[in-house]
C-alpha cells in the first residue's frame, strides 16, 4: 500500500502575483509577535533587575538602621567638637589679641628719668582705635535688620601718646631726641612700632610724641 | 517584493497585516507603559541605592572613628571648660553688674598699694581706685560690650569684650605697678608672689625680733592667705587685658603723682547668642 502524499499548499491562487507573498504574510505577524515578545522580555528583565536593586537597597537600609544609634552618638560628639572648637577659636582669638603694657609704662617713666631728672611726663595715653563698622545685617529668618555687637574687625589700631615738659636747663629738642632714642630700645621693641609724630614747642619747653603700637590682632 | 502585493492585497494578506499591526500596537503599548516606566524606576532605584551605599560608607567610616571622636571630644571639652572658659568674667548674682564684679577682683590687688597709714600720708601718696560712674562723666557710661571678632566661616557670636573703666589716683609708680601687677596676676601671678615672699623675708629679718610668737604666726598666716588669694585671683583674671589708659598730672603738681583712667577688658559670655545670618551683610 502506498503512503498518502502530504502536500501543504501555502500559496493561494490570489498570491501568485507576488514574488514572495508567503514570506510577507507569514513573516510580518511573526516579526510583530517577536517585537512584542521582545518588549515583554525586556520588561521582565527590568522587573527582575529592579527587584534585585530593591533587595540590595533593603539590605543596605537594614545595615543603616543597625548602625544609626551608634552613628547618632558619633555625630553628636562631632557636633559637640565643632561647637567647642568654635568656642575655643573665639576665645583663642581673644587671648592672642591681649597685650601687656605695665612694664612698658614703667620703662617709659624710667627712660624719661634717664634723659633728664627734670623731664616731666604730664600725660601718657594708650588709645585703642577700632575701625568704625556698619554692624547692621539683614536677618533672612526674622526678615528685618538686626544690630550685631561690635566692632568685629580682626585688627585694632593701638596708639600711645606722651605729653611732657623739658627742664629749663636743657633744650626741649635735645630732650625729645634723646627720649626717642631711648624708646627705640629693646624694652619697647614689639610694642612701639613707629613714631607717628613728634612735636615740641621751644618757648613752652613742652613736647608731644605719638607712637603707633603693635596692633591687636584677633587671629587664631 | 512586487508592487501588486500591496496594490491589491489578498484577503489573507489583509488579515496578516491587520494582525501584525495589532501585535505591533500591543508591543508599543508594552514599551511605553511598561518598559519605559520600569526603566525610569530602575534608574531611580539605582541612584537611590548608590546614595544609600554612600551614606552607609560615610556612616561606617564615622562609626569606625567612634573611640577617636570620643577621646577628642573629651579632650576639647576639658580644654574649653578648664582653660578657656575660666577667662570669662562671670557676673556675680549678688553684686549684679560686671563692673562691680570686676572691681571685687581688682580691689585685693589695689590693696597691695595702699599706704598703710593713710591719715598721716600726703594726699598724693594715697593710692585709690574706683569705678568710673555716671556721676563723674555721664557722657561716657555705660561702656558697651563689644564682640570678640569671629573666626572665618563661623556664624555664632558667643563672647563679647566687657570694658571695665576704673579711675585711679595716687603716685605714678603705684598706678603703673598696679597695672603691671594686674597683668602679672592674669598671667599666673608668679612675679607678684615672689615680690610678696621677698618683702616677707625682709620683714622677717628686720622686724620679727620685735614681735611676739603669736604676732609672728599671725603674720605668717596672713602671708599664706595673700599668696592663696593671688593664686585664686589669677584663675579668675586670666582673661583681663588693658584696653586703654590715660595718666594725667594735674596742673601745678609734680609729675610723680596724678590720676589715671584705665579701661580693663574682660571676655564675657553673650547672654543672647547672636547668629550672624548667612550670605553676608546687606546694606
Amino acid at each position: 500500500m502506498k503512503a498518502p502524499n502530504l502536500h501543504l499548499n501555502l500559496l493561494h491562487a490570489s498570491e501568485r502575483q507576488s514574488s514572495s507573498p508567503v514570506r510577507l504574510r507569514v513573516m510580518l505577524p511573526i516579526l510583530a509577535a517577536l517585537a512584542c515578545a521582545g518588549c515583554l522580555l525586556w520588561w521582565g528583565i527590568l522587573k527582575g533587575q529592579l527587584m534585585l536593586v530593591k533587595k540590595d537597597m533593603a539590605a543596605i537600609q537594614k545595615d543603616i538602621d543597625a548602625i544609626t544609634p551608634i552613628h547618632a552618638d558619633v555625630t553628636n560628639d562631632l557636633n559637640a567638637i565643632r561647637h567647642m572648637q568654635f568656642r575655643l577659636d573665639q576665645l583663642s582669638m581673644y587671648t592672642n589679641a591681649c597685650h601687656r603694657y605695665g612694664d612698658v609704662l614703667a620703662n617709659v617713666v624710667s627712660s624719661s628719668e634717664e634723659v633728664s631728672t627734670g623731664l616731666k611726663l604730664q600725660e601718657m595715653k594708650l588709645i585703642l582705635e577700632p575701625e568704625k563698622q556698619d554692624l547692621s545685617v539683614y536677618d533672612a529668618q526674622r526678615k528685618k535688620k538686626v544690630e550685631l555687637p561690635g566692632p568685629t574687625n580682626p585688627v585694632e589700631i593701638v596708639k600711645f601718646e606722651i605729653n611732657g615738659r623739658a627742664p629749663d636747663d636743657k633744650p626741649v629738642k635735645e630732650c625729645v631726641r634723646e627720649l626717642l632714642e631711648k624708646l627705640k630700645g629693646p624694652d619697647f621693641r614689639g610694642t612701639f612700632i613707629s613714631v607717628e609724630s613728634s612735636t615740641y614747642y621751644d618757648q613752652r619747653q613742652t613736647f608731644k610724641i605719638n607712637y603707633r603700637c603693635a596692633e591687636r590682632r584677633f587671629e587664631k | 517584493m512586487k508592487e501588486e502585493t500591496f496594490q491589491a492585497p489578498s484577503e489573507l494578506m489583509k488579515r496578516a497585516l491587520f494582525r501584525s499591526l495589532l501585535i505591533v500596537a500591543v508591543a508599543v503599548v508594552l514599551y511605553m507603559f511598561c518598559v519605559v516606566p520600569e526603566q525610569t524606576s530602575l534608574q531611580m532605584a539605582k541612584e537611590k541605592k548608590a546614595a544609600l551605599g554612600t551614606q552607609l560608607a560615610d556612616m561606617k567610616s564615622k562609626v569606625a572613628r567612634k573611640a577617636e571622636v570620643k577621646a577628642e571630644s573629651g579632650d576639647i571639652s576639658l580644654t574649653v571648660t578648664n582653660k578657656m572658659e575660666k577667662l570669662l568674667l562671670e557676673r556675680d548674682p549678688i553684686i549684679g553688674d560686671y563692673e562691680s564684679t570686676a572691681k571685687t577682683l581688682l580691689d585685693p590687688i589695689a590693696k597691695l598699694f595702699y599706704v598703710p597709714d593713710q591719715k598721716d600720708a600726703d594726699d598724693s601718696k594715697i593710692f585709690e581706685i574706683r569705678l568710673s560712674d555716671k556721676k563723674m562723666d555721664p557722657r561716657r557710661l555705660p561702656l558697651p560690650a563689644t564682640a570678640v571678632p569671629l573666626p572665618p566661616n563661623t556664624s555664632l557670636q558667643l563672647y563679647a569684650r566687657q570694658p571695665i573703666w576704673l579711675t585711679c589716683t595716687g603716685p605714678r609708680e603705684s598706678i603703673i605697678r598696679f597695672i603691671a601687677t594686674v597683668e602679672d596676676v592674669a598671667d599666673g601671678g608668679e612675679i607678684t608672689k615672689n615680690r610678696l615672699k621677698k618683702a616677707y623675708e625682709q620683714e622677717k629679718k628686720e622686724d620679727f625680733g620685735q614681735l611676739t610668737e603669736e604676732e609672728r604666726e599671725k603674720r605668717e598666716e596672713e602671708m599664706k592667705a595673700s599668696l592663696e588669694q593671688i593664686s585664686s585671683l589669677s584663675e579668675k583674671m586670666s582673661g583681663v587685658t588693658l584696653e586703654a589708659f590715660k595718666f594725667t598730672v594735674p596742673q601745678g603738681k609734680d609729675d610723680k603723682s596724678g590720676s589715671a583712667d584705665m579701661v580693663f577688658e574682660w571676655p564675657i559670655r553673650l547672654e543672647e547668642k547672636y547668629v550672624v545670618p548667612q550670605g553676608g551683610k546687606k546694606k
